[in-house]
This record gives C-alpha cells, sequence and structure tokens, in this order.
C-alpha cells in the first residue's frame, strides 16, 4: 500500500470523548465449527461481518461494567521491522459476588474475540486481525473471503485485581484484563452487504448478535 | 561459474521480517520430477509427483514466532557442505501429533519453508550430488534430526514438543518459484494438504 493521501483533523475529533461505552465479547469457534469472519478490502482495516458456523450471524456476551472504567489500551513497538501491537482492555466489575465470579471464571484458557465501543461510537474488535497470524495464515477459510479459524492473535484473560477492600469506604470489586498481542492495529467493525435490513449489532439483555 | 554479477540492497530488502509462517513437508516417493531452475536462478520451479501434473505435501502449523530455518556451511579442501535445518514447535503434546512425527522418523522428505516476506525455500531437493536416473533415490534428503518435548513442570511452563530436521546438501536452498496451492478441501481441512506444481 503506497502512502499516496495524508489525514484530516476535523472539529468532531477535537470534540470526541474518552471511554468505552459497550463491551461484548465472544469465543473463537463456539459453535464447534469455524467460524465465518470477513474483513473489508485491503486498505480499508475493517472487519464487515462476524458470523459463526451457520453464516448468518454470532451470539455475544453483553459485559456490563461500571461506569468511566473501561479503556482500550494500544501499545505499539516495532523491533526488527515487526510492528507488535499489545492490545488491552481492561473494566472494573463492582461488588465481587458469584455470578460475577462465574462468568469470569469462563475466560480460563479460552480463545476470545472483543468488540468494544467507544463513547465516539467507533466499534474496535481485539482478537481478529490479518497481519501474521500464524502458521494457519489465513490459509483455512470456512468461506471465500474468509479469515482462518486458527488464528493465533487472539484476545485472553491477562489479569484479575481487585478485592473487598479493609475500610468500609473500600471499594469491593475486581478489574479485569483481557489482552492480544497482533500484528496490525485494531481493526474496526463495519458491517456492509446485505444486512442493511438488519441491525449490525442488537443487544437483548446480556446477549448481543452481531452480523 | 564465474562472479558476474554484484548484489543489490533495496528498502524491502531491509524490511524484511523474520521467522517462517508455512511449513510443507512430503515423502521422496518413486517417479517425482523435479525441475531446476539454473537460469540466473538458483531455484526450483516445478515438483511434480508420477504421473501426476501436481505433488501433494502436508501442511505441518505450529506455534507463531516458533519456527526456523537455518543455513550452515563448511568448506573442506573442495567441497563444501550444507547442513540446512528447519526447527518448529508443536504446542501441547498429545498423541495426533505424536503419530505424524512417529510417521516420519524413518522417511526420506522434502520440504518448503515459507518465510514471512513469503518466500518458498526447498531444502531436501537439490541438485549437486543428486541421482541422476531416480531423483527419489538423492542422499540429500531431509529427515528427522532429533526432537525435544517437554510437559514442563510448573503450571505456566510450556507444554511442548520441538521437531528439528536437517537435510545435508551441497548447495544452498533453492527457492521455490513454482505455484503452492494451500488446503485443497477447506473448512476446515481434514489433512492439511497442499499442492505444488
Amino acid at each position: 500500500m503506497a502512502i499516496d493521501t495524508g489525514l484530516a483533523i476535523g472539529c468532531s475529533d477535537l470534540q470526541a470523548s474518552g471511554g468505552i461505552q459497550h463491551i461484548l465479547i465472544r469465543e473463537w469457534n463456539s459453535t464447534g465449527s469455524p467460524d465465518d469472519i470477513i474483513l473489508g478490502v485491503a486498505g480499508a482495516h475493517t472487519v464487515t461481518s462476524i458470523m459463526d458456523s451457520g453464516g448468518t450471524n454470532s451470539t455475544w456476551g453483553v459485559y456490563e461494567t461500571k461506569i468511566e472504567t473501561p479503556a482500550l489500551i494500544i501499545s505499539g513497538t516495532t523491533e526488527g521491522n515487526v510492528s507488535t501491537y499489545e492490545c488491552s482492555i481492561t473494566f472494573n466489575l463492582p461488588k465481587m459476588d458469584l455470578t460475577k465470579i462465574n462468568k469470569l471464571q469462563e475466560f480460563t484458557g479460552k480463545c476470545l474475540m472483543i468488540l468494544a465501543e467507544d463513547t465516539n461510537n467507533d466499534w474496535f474488535v481485539l482478537g481478529i486481525s490479518n497481519t501474521l497470524t500464524g502458521s494457519d495464515g489465513n490459509l483455512d477459510p470456512a468461506t471465500a473471503g474468509d479469515t482462518g479459524t486458527r488464528q493465533q492473535t487472539f484476545a485472553k484473560l491477562g489479569t484479575i485485581e481487585g478485592g473487598s477492600g479493609a475500610a468500609f469506604s473500600d471499594e469491593n470489586g475486581l478489574t479485569v484484563t483481557l489482552t492480544c498481542t497482533q500484528f496490525e492495529l485494531p481493526r474496526l467493525y463495519v458491517n456492509v452487504g446485505g444486512t442493511s435490513t438488519t441491525p449490525v449489532i442488537a443487544a437483548t439483555g446480556l446477549t448481543a448478535t452481531v452480523y | 561459474m564465474a562472479i558476474d554479477k554484484g548484489i543489490a540492497i533495496k528498502c524491502d530488502d531491509l524490511q524484511q521480517i523474520g521467522g517462517i509462517k508455512h511449513i510443507l513437508l512430503r515423502d521422496w516417493t518413486v517417479g517425482d520430477v523435479v525441475s531446476y531452475d539454473n537460469t540466473d536462478d538458483h531455484a526450483i520451479d516445478s515438483i511434480k509427483d508420477s504421473g501426476a501434473a501436481t505433488a501433494k505435501w502436508y501442511l505441518y502449523e505450529f506455534k507463531s514466532q516458533e519456527a526456523s530455518m537455518t543455513v550452515n556451511a563448511t568448506k573442506e579442501n573442495g567441497s563444501t557442505a550444507f547442513e540446512c535445518g528447519l526447527s518448529l514447535t508443536f504446542p501441547k503434546m498429545e498423541t495426533k501429533k505424536f503419530a505424524e512425527l512417529q510417521n516420519m522418523l524413518t522417511d526420506c522428505m522434502m520440504g518448503i519453508a515459507v518465510d514471512n516476506n513469503g518466500t518458498a525455500f526447498v531444502i531436501g531437493a537439490s541438485e549437486k550430488y543428486r541421482n541422476e536416473s531416480v531423483a527419489s533415490r538423492s542422499q540429500t534428503y531431509l529427515n528427522v534430526a532429533s526432537m525435544e518435548g517437554t510437559t514442563g513442570s510448573a503450571f505456566t511452563d510450556d507444554n511442548a514438543i520441538t521437531l528439528n530436521l536437517m537435510a545435508k546438501q551441497y548447495e544452498l536452498p533453492r527457492e521455490y518459484t513454482g505455484t503452492i496451492t494451500y488446503y485443497t478441501d477447506a473448512t476446515p481441512s481434514a489433512d492439511y494438504e497442499a499442492t505444488t506444481n
């Protein structure tokens, strides 16, 4: 890709707000069959569709968090001409209880993909990429134009920190960090194509459907 | 052969990426036809099996960033030998992987290692000192040199086995300039096949 245009900064860019407002999490190939994931055209740096083996949509968990605690962090370094992006999403769950602990326990050992919507309504994708994804190399698609099924650049549980606190005024809660090492910047989820009559991301309760 | 050209280094040479992205292996088989290209290149432009338009290969996936190809040349008197190694690590030891590794213990193989810049190198198939009449009886094949596996001891240790393959050749590895077609069966591949032609 040649560098042939620059980029502009508009008023709305300068008026952008911080933080993440929605977090959706799903396990790769959670239906037991290859996911059907379609990337945008070269240069677009998008994911245009995330579908399970049924080929229509995918089901995600909606993870509510304490407001103003979730953050998407990208740390890129270049070494030996390879750019490595350590991407993480961190969020706080107030008040430890059995339900939350059970849901967090589910992350252990899972290969995850994450959708995080910032407060400017952009959806960032972690755990789905198309650069140096491993020896599968996106060669084994479920359908033509699809990404591979055995990517090694998935997201996973990084750390969980927290506790009950000691003083009555201390916080009781857990801060969760999910991480993913990619070799390209996170892509944005921008649905295009034949699903214009259906919501791109439809959330009902703690479940979301992504097309 | 006389020295008749120099070597240029361009921007994209300096932007190279380390490591291997695909490793293909196959057994040498009676009737294999390997076409060497010496016209201003050190390449192989075709590998086909007996009577076919293609040759079938098997793709071995590995833990990302844990595969490498090495070339070590030593010259003694008038002979230069190239020990070409291919090392790859399979995470999580288990029966399916062991079965495939067990299969290759006594095999005479050839391999293609595609680096992360997209260049495919052939090891275990070389022209110098090849068998002139039956290619599959060439003795510069690729074979198992060693394996190292461990469960680790701590929970956070790696559970993996590393396979080291070696071909002793008398020329540098050649680049494969023919066509490699991956995964003929897809969704997902049952046999992890690829073909060359």
